[in-house]
């Protein structure tokens, strides 16, 4: 398990990439984007715990 | 003690002045608005958090030098916590952006909140880009041989010298970590002194 998310996750060899016309990204930014962006869709869809009181 | 409209001394005035912006209830409240309960809110402080430990970290290295995680695991670790600490800086205020802007938080004479914030992005890019060419290694000569001709072609390179380590080391523990500070200090008094944004309005309201 941990070698199969190294082979995905590895720093240390060649980067790869995706190239698409004039789009370029590395696949560990795309990564890095799409999780951030996952972050801010669960950060407005997850209700917060204890919320909802008005103070 | 005499009021602040009439003391002799500025230590006074301005004691006044920042007693009338900024009462203690409004700078450390124990309560926040309903709305504000909601995960979008904790970015910001999320944010702080993690340059906390950047800065903390940075102190760190800045004690053994900035070549000492090169042939040190001690080194190493706090070089990792230093770069993994930045990395989630610039994620949770990306994504504090994110959602200020989808909010309009400058509603409500925020303008200078949501600027002040703005120009703190921009430096701690800044700052980052200083932190890489400081790495003492090939990525750091790398970055700097790729970003000088483009930054002495905007006329910088007069007192921004890429290729000056000592210069570039000072400006990313010095300068650049000081005015960073400066302006998410100010951002974090406004957001006191003007509230945090309440959400867009449903419908007919008006902001």
């Amino acid at each position: 398990m941990f070698g199969l998310l190294l082979s995905v996750f590895s720093l240390d060899g060649r980067p790869r990439y995706i190239h698409t016309g004039w789009f370029l990204i590395s696949v560990a930014n795309l990564v890095v984007v799409l999780v951030m962006l996952a972050l801010f869709a669960l950060a407005i869809a997850l209700p917060f715990p204890h919320g909802g009181k008005d103070e | 003690m005499i009021p602040p409209d009439r003391t002799p001394t500025w230590t006074g005035r301005v004691r006044g002045v920042a007693e009338a912006a900024l009462p203690p209830e409004r700078l450390l409240p124990d309560t926040q608005p309903a709305y504000v309960a909601s995960w979008i809110y904790v970015f910001g402080v999320l944010t702080l958090a993690a340059l906390f430990v950047v800065l903390v970290s940075g102190a760190v290295i800045a004690l053994a030098g900035p070549a000492w995680w090169h042939g040190s695991t001690v080194g190493h670790f706090f070089n990792s916590v230093h770069l993994w600490g930045t990395e989630l800086f610039f994620a949770f205020m990306v994504v504090h952006l994110w959602g200020k802007f989808f909010m309009a938080a400058w509603r409500g004479r925020r303008a200078m909140t949501w600027i002040t914030g703005a120009v703190a992005f921009l430096v701690s890019i800044a700052t980052a880009f200083t932190g890489y060419l400081t790495q003492q290694n090939f990525d750091s000569q790398w970055i700097g041989t790729q970003a000088k001709d483009g930054l002495n072609a905007s006329g910088v390179g007069a007192f921004f010298n890429v290729l000056n380590y000592g210069q570039m080391l000072l400006w990313h523990v010095v300068l650049l970590p000081f005015v960073v500070c400066l302006l998410i200090g100010g951002h974090v008094l406004l957001v006191r002194r003007r509230g945090v944004v309440p959400p867009l309005p449903i419908g007919d309201e008006k902001p």
